[in-house]
């Protein structure tokens, strides 16, 4: 059974991709959009060094606050107080904040209704193909990422200045790949010339999950994006929450078959591995899954 | 039966408006420490580490 939302879905994610990089110009002149509006992030992962991006990445604002501060170096301070506002202005508040308020309004609804890079491997999924799950256990992934590449390695490996540099930009993300230095390098000859071994890497990475996504779903969302892993705990307790009603459930598998992240639906809605997407309360025959206020 | 009653308990309004104050807390402690100006600066530039480049 399929209800008008399934399309609303698909909409949305087109129009957040299309209205968080609308400076197209970008992309003919190869220079980065540098207006008021990068001040602020958006709520997904969308590189701003992509040429068409019109705000910050929330995950590499948290890296650059956090690195940009010179690190948490918490021997230097000595009284309680020094030290707490030494840590309250090397720590990403802002972005944190913005992050916490729409996961608590939301949960993770951002990641299945308006992430451009979730949205990408969403449509690479649609190939033909053989479909596999992959490994259940690969999802503690993200938090192990989150933790260690966009806060500890930022604030304490420093360079030479002690200045920190974002890890996860650096040495995973393949949304900056993609997004920016794809066409960077394809629009600015001098920046191609420079790209070495960091480049060759981060291309690989970004080479084996477009494979992987054509196969298993959404698999950067499941088991790599710090931000997923950051609003992932919201789903239980935001304002909203998805309700199952096992009873009258006939166990034919639609709700889990539609899932984009291969949730066993019956036993995992809702919970942080969610994205809140709606396709399985769209497929359910039985109309068993319902959205209600907490 | 549902999920949501087998899974965890209902948690109390108190602990959602915590949330999002807490949340908005943040937001002014961050905006008055001036982080949007340093999202600015790294967004307005090519981010070499984000490309690749190092």
């Amino acid at each position: 059974m399929h209800r008008p939302g399934l399309k609303i879905r698909f909409w949305s994610q087109a129009a957040a991709t299309i209205g968080s990089n609308a400076y197209l110009v970008g992309f003919k002149t190869g220079n980065l959009y540098t207006g008021v509006l990068k001040h602020a992030c958006v709520p997904t992962l969308n590189c701003y060094s992509c040429p068409a991006a019109l705000f910050a990445c929330p995950i590499g604002a948290m890296q650059v606050t956090v690195a940009g501060a010179g690190g948490l170096d918490l021997t230097a301070l000595h009284t309680i107080g020094a030290r707490l506002a030494a840590i309250s202005t090397s720590l990403p508040l802002l972005v944190i904040g913005f992050l916490a308020l729409i996961g608590g309004i939301v949960g993770r609804a951002a990641c299945g209704w308006i992430c451009p890079f979730g949205w990408f491997q969403e449509l690479l999924n649609r190939i033909p193909s053989p479909k596999f799950n992959g490994p259940q256990v690969l999802k503690y992934l993200k938090y192990v990422i989150l933790i260690v590449f966009v806060f500890l390695l930022p604030a304490f490996w420093l360079d030479e200045y002690d200045g920190g540099e974002p890890s996860f930009c650096k040495y995973i993300c393949p949304a900056g790949t993609l997004e920016g230095g794809l066409p960077l390098a394809y629009l600015q000859p001098g920046l191609r010339s420079q790209l070495g071994w960091l480049f060759t890497w981060k291309a690989t990475l970004l080479a084996l999950l477009i494979a992987a996504a054509v196969f298993i779903r959404r698999p950067f969302c499941r088991w790599v994006c710090p931000l997923g892993a950051f609003y992932g705990p919201f789903n239980k307790v935001s304002l909203y929450r998805i309700e199952f009603e096992k009873e009258g459930c006939i166990e034919c598998g639609a709700c889990s078959r539609k899932c984009p992240v291969s949730l066993d639906v019956p036993r995992q809605v809702d919970q942080a591995e969610c994205l809140r997407c709606l396709e399985c309360r769209d497929a359910c025959p039985k109309q068993l899954l319902k959205i209600s206020r907490r | 039966m549902t999920t949501s009653d087998t899974g965890t308990a209902r948690r109390p309004w108190a602990l959602q408006i915590i949330i999002l104050l807490a949340a908005i807390a943040l937001m002014f402690i961050g905006f008055k420490n001036g982080e949007h100006r340093s999202y600015f600066q790294k967004a307005i530039l090519v981010c070499t580490q984000c490309i690749g480049l190092g």
